[in-house]
């Protein structure tokens, strides 16, 4: 079924994931960095614990800290993806709300 | 006029087929821990329709599926991201299929890649965020390309039982 072509195919794939890989954030995780449509909503100390309420034009999200680990327990949006994800704690690690533009980070 | 009339009713059955597909991957969901991971099994209806009927019916189906799933299983709000990435992933494999050097394994592959890499561009694009492109995108393409390979499998073992039986 396999044709010698695909093998070109599935290395041009492999390649492009290795390079952006390279070019994604990789450090320490200190920080839980949320984002609002690009523009920074605040920062928190990873292994401090707390709720903070995502309160954007566009909906809710409500976002907790506890154990050094991070995760959106409400959210008002449709698709309810940010919820669905879990707990991020390493670093680079996402939570992305798509419909309230909410990015949710592990950072330095 | 009666050709004319089977074609309408071939046509209805692939989009009924894709939304069925479309239904129980909204019921049952893959959770990867990235947002939206998914099989995308309807891709075999498509590169089925994109071997044999060419680009304009397998890409109608596709936009028409798109629409229709989206709107009742997921909401509309995905239509942002769901309608470009299926249109650059048909038009992808459109494009590779004229390789006579490539199986429906690699052109499927190539597509679930360019599906999921859309998709990412156009997440953080939307949330002007750059790092959600770098983050998601290796992953979501190894997993495309999965995905793809596949759909790739069970696309051609089809088109040969089709060819097999005449259709």
């Amino acid at each position: 079924m396999l044709k010698k072509g695909d093998f070109v195919v599935f290395s041009i794939i492999i390649a492009i994931s290795i390079l952006l890989l390279l070019f994604s954030f990789r450090g320490k995780a200190e920080q839980i960095t949320v984002t609002v449509d690009g523009e920074n909503y605040g920062s928190y100390q990873k292994n401090r614990d707390r709720t903070v309420k995502i309160e954007t034009e566009y909906g809710e999200n409500t976002l907790i800290i506890k154990g050094g680990k991070a995760h959106i327990t409400k959210s008002d949006c449709p698709d309810k993806t940010c919820e669905k994800t879990g707990e991020i704690n390493k670093a680079g690690e996402t939570i992305v709300c798509l419909p309230h533009k909410v990015v949710v980070e592990v950072t330095e | 006029m009666s050709k004319q009339k089977n074609r309408t009713a071939y046509l209805a059955i692939m989009l009924t087929v894709c939304l069925i597909f479309g239904y129980i991957e909204s019921v049952i969901p893959l959770n990867l821990g990235f947002p939206g991971a998914k099989i995308g099994i309807c891709n075999i209806v498509i590169l089925l329709m994109l071997k044999r009927d060419g680009l304009f019916a397998a890409l109608s189906i596709n936009i028409l599926r798109i629409l229709i799933t989206n709107i009742l299983f997921v909401g509309v709000f995905s239509l942002s991201y769901a309608l470009p990435a299926g249109i650059i992933s048909t038009l992808i494999m459109y494009s590779l299929l004229k390789f006579p050097t490539l199986s429906s394994l690699s052109v499927s592959a190539a597509g679930g890649a360019a599906h999921n890499l859309v998709q990412a561009l156009v997440a953080s694009v939307m949330l002007s965020t750059p790092s959600v492109f770098t983050y998601f995108a290796p992953f979501l393409l190894l997993l495309g390309m999965a995905a793809g390979i596949v759909c790739g499998i069970a696309t051609e073992l089809i088109f040969r039982r089709l060819k097999k039986a005449g259709l």
